[in-house]
């Protein structure tokens, strides 16, 4: 109990430290893993195993975010069907049931349907997706997929809005200040004229880096897109009004912001979070939910990856003596804080030695 | 007398449909500590609001991105409101 005190101190303490140097955009893209979406298949009776097997295999081979799981309803105990709902209405056409992934705390399925070429296929991919991919492996910082309603006028009225309130911002926005290229690194984990550096400042694949955020329109009335949509609705917005999403990183996606929403305030607000300094680095901590995509991120960013390898130096004391990025939003709101952040860290390491040293004492 | 100024709150996705709207103002005192002030609207419009904002312990969550007239408040806790802004709120996507 104390030790889990202690290191819940020392945890907090460490994430206290300063954001590093790395839009988030680009963190996300680099070390961010995807959360796996569950594909669960229901069939009913053992002869059908073999060819569910078959149909699935789609799901289970692509180079997806995705879990898949098969299940025999025939061979469930009573108890194991209470567990999954509307297990009776399996019959002779097997059910494939896409789930959330487990962190996002959404148990009931995205989409439902039988298991065919047509379902798998859309799935695991789709055209807009794919297109999403492709721009964020080309170094867009975030890709914008406007969600029509299906209103042609309303539609193009917001296409026009979004556009003109991202090129507002793309030419506001600057990548931080002391993002380093990883050829810019020593083997001695330094800058090439001898400046000491935080890895997390360091770039980690050759992938552009800049300011761009492309739009991609999508109908709702999209067949290849159908499963899609399907997993986009949890983000918000109503059917009947266009919404904007922003997706960035290995395919993270932010709450929509309907069209009665996009404003200066609500589009440069997303942005100004998605191109400043991560300043949690730690993905559970920040907003967002993956989208299912299949694509093997790691493979495709290893190709333009940089191995940086450096030594760690000799610890020499606790608690991080810097001050905190500067406070931003200060024009209307202004820090209240009553201690500096400097001060606060020292006092927490000091406290956090004085614990520790508690408790080890106490074990003896 | 204490001076009030407008805050205008733009929500996106979960809170735009808890609210009904995408956007709302509400006059406060000038000074007004942010975190106060989220406090009251949560308070307002109760229940999946709350808890979106506010985490079991009554903390701002985390995994919330807060911007106050387009920039990204890193550290909103610190912050007062002292002019008239416009507040955007994002919030995890999640069940629940």
């Amino acid at each position: 109990m104390r030790s889990a005190a202690v290191i819940a101190l020392l945890i907090a303490l460490i994430s206290m430290g300063e954001a590093c140097k790395v839009p988030v955009f680009r963190y996300a893209l680099e070390r961010w893993e995807s959360d796996a979406y569950r594909a669960v298949i229901l069939y009913r009776g053992a002869d059908l195993k073999s060819s569910v097997e078959v149909l699935a295999a789609p799901l289970v081979n692509a180079p997806a975010n995705l879990e898949v799981e098969l299940i025999n309803v025939a061979d469930l105990t009573e108890e194991q069907k209470w567990q999954i709902d509307d297990v009776d209405v399996v019959g002779k056409i097997p059910q494939l049931r896409l789930h959330y992934p487990h962190g996002s705390n959404i148990e009931a399925p995205l989409w439902e349907g039988p298991l065919d070429t047509t379902s798998v296929s859309r799935v695991i991919d789709s055209p807009i997706r794919t297109q999403l991919v492709d721009a964020i492996l080309k170094g867009s910082s975030t890709t914008w997929i406007l969600l029509q309603c299906g209103d042609a006028s309303r539609d193009a009225a917001a296409e026009t809005r979004l556009r003109a309130l991202l090129d507002t911002v793309t030419a506001s926005l600057t990548i931080p200040e002391g993002v380093v290229r990883a050829d810019e690194v020593t083997a001695e984990g330094t800058t090439k004229d001898g400046q000491p550096l935080e890895m997390d400042d360091v770039l980690r694949t050759e992938i552009p880096l800049k300011i761009h955020f492309p739009i991609f329109t999508l109908s709702r009335e999209t067949p290849a897109e159908s499963i899609f949509i399907k997993m986009l609705e949890h983000f918000g917005g109503k059917p009947d009004e266009p919404v904007a999403i922003p997706v960035f990183g290995r395919g993270r996606a932010l709450e929509g912001i309907p069209a009665s929403a996009l404003s200066k305030a609500s589009i440069s607000g997303a942005c100004d979070y998605l191109c400043g300094e991560c300043s949690c680095q730690v993905k559970d901590e920040n907003p967002g939910l993956d989208l299912l995509l299949a694509v093997d991120w790691n493979a495709k960013l290893e190709g333009t990856s940089f191995i940086v390898e450096r030594a760690l130096p000799a610890l020499s004391g606790f608690g991080v003596a810097e001050p905190s990025a500067s406070q931003k939003a200060s024009s209307s709101a202004e820090s209240h804080s009553p201690l500096p952040k400097v001060l606060v860290l020292t006092l927490g390491g000091i406290l956090a030695v004085t614990l520790l040293g508690t408790y080890l004492i106490a074990r003896r | 007398m204490e001076s009030e100024i407008p805050i205008t709150m733009t929500y996106a996705g979960q809170l735009a449909g808890i609210v009904g709207a995408s956007e709302e103002t509400k006059p406060v005192p000038q000074g007004t500590a942010l975190t106060s002030f989220l406090r009251d609207t949560a308070n307002r419009h109760g229940g999946r609001f709350q808890e979106l904002l506010f985490d079991e312990n009554k903390q701002l969550r985390r995994a919330l991105v807060i911007s106050i007239n387009g920039e990204h408040a890193l550290d909103p806790e610190a912050l007062s409101l002292t002019r008239p802004c416009e507040i955007f709120i994002m919030t995890p996507i999640a069940g629940g």
